[in-house]
């Protein structure tokens, strides 16, 4: 019996080292993924590089597998890509002082309309 | 009185808004490798063809005036097309020249460089394409022309073509640089 429960505890060691193997994997695979789908293409431009299946679409993506393993957060990568190959690169860009009005857009124009239903209303409130 | 102020108001946000965005419109959204340009030669590591324990950096480049690295592979026919004046530019005596050989077998990049001459003075291996995305390349054939200080004076994607050679002679020949 005591033979028995042994083998059952090593079976579930052995799995749930499997089952934690390939949840790391799975999150880093997830990684490369989130972070190729921000990636321009620059040579199929309109395509993110997770899209694209060009020799420099899969170069990107081995550098950014290598230097997640290197220990690199997905900011020093976007640097190291901006370094390279400029702004451009990022689908997302960064707030900048050239596009802070860009960014704060659609903030300003919901502050604005919030004001002005919130006048709306209270004007109402006080004639009702 | 104070509709029409609010009118004006938000006709006036709603013009504001189209003319900021159409802003948006006229960035040149095409890449150009002259971003590059004035830039300082990112580090990068690479393998000699000719001996695995020989690393080729941006320490290699050395006792120049100017620098080329050119990013080249056998399999790649936009490169055959540019050798001759790889060949003619390796004759320059203010110049050398560093060969990235880019996803390449050993064997037939050796085999290319027997059939077409050898412009360069070292080469690198880039076996899975890293060392060219260290350098911000784009691809094969690529060629960057660099000063004694290592910063980028002009990059080529693409082959060379009779023009590209010409600017690069004159750089060379007028020790200029148009960084």
């Amino acid at each position: 019996m005591n033979l028995y429960i042994k083998k059952i505890f090593i079976l579930l060691l052995i799995l749930n080292c499997n089952l934690s193997i390939a949840f790391s994997e799975e999150l880093f695979d997830s990684r490369i993924k989130k972070i190729s789908k921000n990636i321009r293409c620059i040579i199929c431009q309109g395509q993110s590089i997770d899209d694209s299946n060009s020799d420099f679409a899969l170069d990107i993506k081995n550098f950014i597998k290598i230097k997640l393993n290197e220990g690199l957060s997905e900011k020093q990568i976007y640097e190291l890509l901006k370094n390279k190959y400029g702004e451009w690169i990022v689908f997302k860009p960064e707030l900048s002082y050239s596009n802070y009005l860009l960014w704060s857009f659609p903030y300003l124009i919901f502050l604005i309309g919030g004001v002005y239903i919130f006048i709306k209303i209270r004007r109402k409130i006080i004639k009702f | 009185m104070i509709k029409k102020i609010q009118f004006g108001i938000l006709f006036l946000i709603i013009i504001g808004s189209f003319y900021f965005l159409s802003q948006g419109l006229r960035i040149n959204k095409k890449f150009s490798p002259d971003k590059n340009i004035g830039v300082e030669l990112s580090n990068f590591s690479a393998p000699s063809i000719f001996n695995n324990e020989i690393m080729i950096t941006k320490d290699s480049l050395k006792n120049k005036k100017f620098y080329i690295i050119n990013i080249w592979a056998s399999w790649c026919s936009p490169c055959r097309e540019e050798h001759p004046y790889l060949m003619k530019l390796s004759r320059e005596k203010l110049l050398k020249i560093i060969g990235i050989n880019y996803k390449d077998k050993k064997n037939y990049a050796i085999k290319f460089l027997k059939k077409f001459g050898n412009p360069y003075s070292e080469i690198g291996i880039d076996k899975n394409g890293i060392v060219s995305i260290d350098l911000g390349s784009h691809g094969v054939p690529e060629t960057i022309l660099l000063s004694e200080e290592k910063i980028i004076i002009a990059k080529f994607v693409g082959p060379l073509s009779k023009n590209d050679y010409i600017k690069i002679i004159k750089i060379i020949k007028n020790n200029e640089s148009i960084y």
